[in-house]
């Protein structure tokens, strides 16, 4: 079904953040690519420290002067990085919009949540007030909110943690937007929360909206995930569809980040990945992950391209080029 | 052999309006808990944010005083002891909590850390260097580490320290709050094992808690699953694994996800808070009127599993 829908709606190409610190410069991304298409869920999974929700933040310029962001994010003919912060601030929030992983900090805490969503419906579509709050309610109803026309007069403490996030989603779904990045929306709900909320997002992948999903848990993205990139100290080291990757990981680090999980069935050892996340200002040279692999080698100390396994799925790794396998 | 016991705990917070009125109600954080933990063994604590495995914790390391109920310790009440027994269960029973970032002194380096249990407990000074190295040895972590402070540590290496902190007095129990909640699953892999190797080396017991069903069922002998700080069941691992009986257990499991699964339209959202009878009402499925009066009690099903439902 996802084959048919090949038009590619977000691109993101050679992307570098680099954060210019007294310490050095911080390669926080590092030539990143990857395509969004309609309707679509990518998932972004890395451990912290892989540069991750900076590449999120990136795409909607979301980040401080200190950044210094290169490459193309194209969408709707336009490159965002070019932008200005006008013209960026039409995007955001209206075409593209952005959910967060803690409700709690991204909620004004004196505003009723109802005219927080209606704000910003508003600032971007010229409703006018009435017509705002009726679609509000209806947003915060379609979220499975009980009792949406009195939450609409609520203030954000008076809410759960899950309730709290799903005011974010109806925030930002009130500008009809085709793309929403969401930034591990459910690392800070409990699991029965969190099911309910994957459930909402399930809903939107199905309405057309795309979806580039931030997370760090691969159960979450076995769940919702119709392709994904894996990231390690801010490089893509694979990505394919959800399929390939969960039943078939190729790059090392993938196949150790997948052995470490405790399942749900019983395992007598784990496996794990020895060694810790480098220093993003003095990465290790070649290949970032190389310090902590089983597999390296002396082609290990140049950066590997990717290399394709099969059309759907690409390995940044040297156990996949041909000049190796001879 | 019975190590801790836990006997029919109960804390309740007040809860005021103000400064100085009257309670208008209370806060049942933990409302009637009983389990036991045997020598060598652990137990896994399970529940969701607010259903109160912290103030477990809390209550038997005594940073918080029970409302009632009692903890018995080797067989002894461990509010009735005399200053040197309870001077050896300050020893014997430690804690590591979740965040090794803002469990440990930003101002101490790692070797401090470590040594200061030992000087607070009157070992000499050579003896100490020799444990201090033991100490880092046995969690893994270089002696290149020992000067280091906090902000020059990874989160792993950080929980090792918090770990080989609590180890430095020969502890029997460790009190574990979330330990590997705030690490990155590779690394969380490295101090489940550890947490593992140590148990057997050192014959320690463990309660365990955490709101993650993987890593309980990976580390524990047995379980016990809290909901409104109640115990709902509490079996061996095994059991609560291949036959979940609760239906609050049974969410849990289902709302892990996985590849295919995620059964979860069952989950409701509505009102939790209950007049009379099962907590859970609300949010069960089979809910029946004996459920809405009467709070149902543990009842065994087998000698290895308990479950408080009346549907079983």
């Amino acid at each position: 079904m996802h084959s048919i829908r090949t038009n590619d709606l977000l691109t993101v190409e050679n992307l570098k953040t680099y954060f210019y610190t007294p310490e050095g410069i911080l390669k926080a991304v590092d030539e990143v690519s990857f395509s969004l298409k309609e309707g679509e869920c990518v998932c972004i999974v890395g451990e912290s420290g892989s540069g991750k929700s900076t590449l999120a933040l990136s795409i909607l310029k979301l980040l401080d002067e200190s950044a210094r962001i290169e490459g193309r994010v194209a969408f709707n003919g336009k490159n965002l990085i070019e932008l200005s912060e006008d013209e960026i601030r039409k995007i955001r929030g209206n075409e593209i919009s952005m959910i967060f992983q803690n409700p709690q900090s991204s909620l004004n805490p004196v505003m009723r949540v109802g005219e927080q969503i209606v704000e910003q419906m508003i600032n971007h579509k010229r409703m006018d007030k009435k017509e705002a709050k009726s679609k509000a309610i209806e947003l915060l109803r379609e979220m499975g909110i009980p009792d949406a026309e009195k939450r609409f007069g609520d203030f954000p403490h008076q809410l759960s943690g899950g309730m709290k996030q799903r005011v974010m989603i109806a925030m930002a779904l009130s500008c009809n937007p085709k793309i929403i990045i969401a930034d591990e929306p459910t690392s800070a709900l409990d699991v029965t929360i969190q099911a309910q909320i994957l459930d909402i997002f399930k809903r939107l992948k199905q309405k057309g909206i795309s979806i580039l999903f931030i997370t760090h848990d691969f159960g979450i993205v076995s769940v919702i995930a119709d392709r994904i990139v894996v990231m390690y100290a801010g490089r893509v080291m694979e990505k394919g569809t959800a399929v390939e990757i969960l039943r078939n990981p190729e790059h090392p680090y993938t196949v150790g980040l997948l052995d470490c999980l405790p399942g749900t069935s019983e395992k007598d050892r784990l496996a794990y990945i020895p060694g810790t996340i480098p220093s993003l200002i003095e990465p290790p040279e070649g290949c970032v992950f190389s310090p902590r692999c089983r597999f390296r080698f002396d082609a290990c100390s140049k950066t590997p391209p990717e290399y394709p396994v099969s059309d759907v799925h690409s390995v940044a790794c040297f156990l996949f080029s041909n000049e190796v396998n001879g | 052999m019975n190590l801790l016991n836990v006997r029919d705990l109960r804390k309740y917070y007040p809860i005021k309006s103000g400064l100085f009125s009257k309670p208008s109600g209370f806060l049942k954080a933990v409302d009637g808990v009983n389990f036991s933990i045997e020598v060598g063994e652990t137990l896994g604590l399970v529940g969701e944010s607010g259903c109160g495995k912290t103030t477990i914790a809390k209550i038997i390391v005594k940073l918080e005083k029970p409302t009632s109920g009692r903890v018995f310790y080797r067989n002894k009440d461990i509010h009735s002891f005399s200053r040197h027994e309870e001077h050896n269960y300050r020893k014997e029973v430690q804690m590591v909590f979740q965040d090794p970032h803002s469990s440990l002194n930003p101002r101490m380096t790692a070797r401090d850390t470590v040594e200061e249990a030992l000087i607070i407990h009157g070992v000499g000074k050579k003896e100490r260097d020799t444990r201090v190295k033991e100490l880092f040895d046995s969690v893994g972590l270089g002696e290149e580490l020992m000067n280091r402070y906090p902000h020059e540590l990874s989160g792993g290496q950080k929980q090792r320290i918090s770990i080989a902190r609590a180890l430095a007095v020969n502890p029997k129990l460790i009190i574990a709050d979330e330990p590997v909640s705030a690490l990155d699953i590779s690394v969380q892999a490295q101090i489940l094992n550890l947490l593992l190797d140590l148990k057997s080396k050192l014959n320690l017991s463990y309660l365990f808690i955490a709101h993650n069903l993987p890593v309980i069922r990976y580390i524990s002998d047995r379980v016990a699953v809290i909901y409104r700080g109640r115990i709902v069941e509490y079996a061996t691992t095994k059991e609560l694994f291949s036959n979940a009986l609760h239906p609050y257990t049974e969410i849990l499991l289902s709302a892990i996800p996985a590849e295919g699964s995620l059964r979860h339209g069952q989950i409701k959202t509505t009102e939790l808070n209950v007049e009379s009878g099962c907590d859970f009402q609300n949010i069960c499925n089979i809910a029946s009127e004996k459920c809405r009066n009467v709070k149902p009690d543990m009842v065994a099903v087998n000698k290895n599993h308990f479950v408080s439902c009346w549907n079983h």
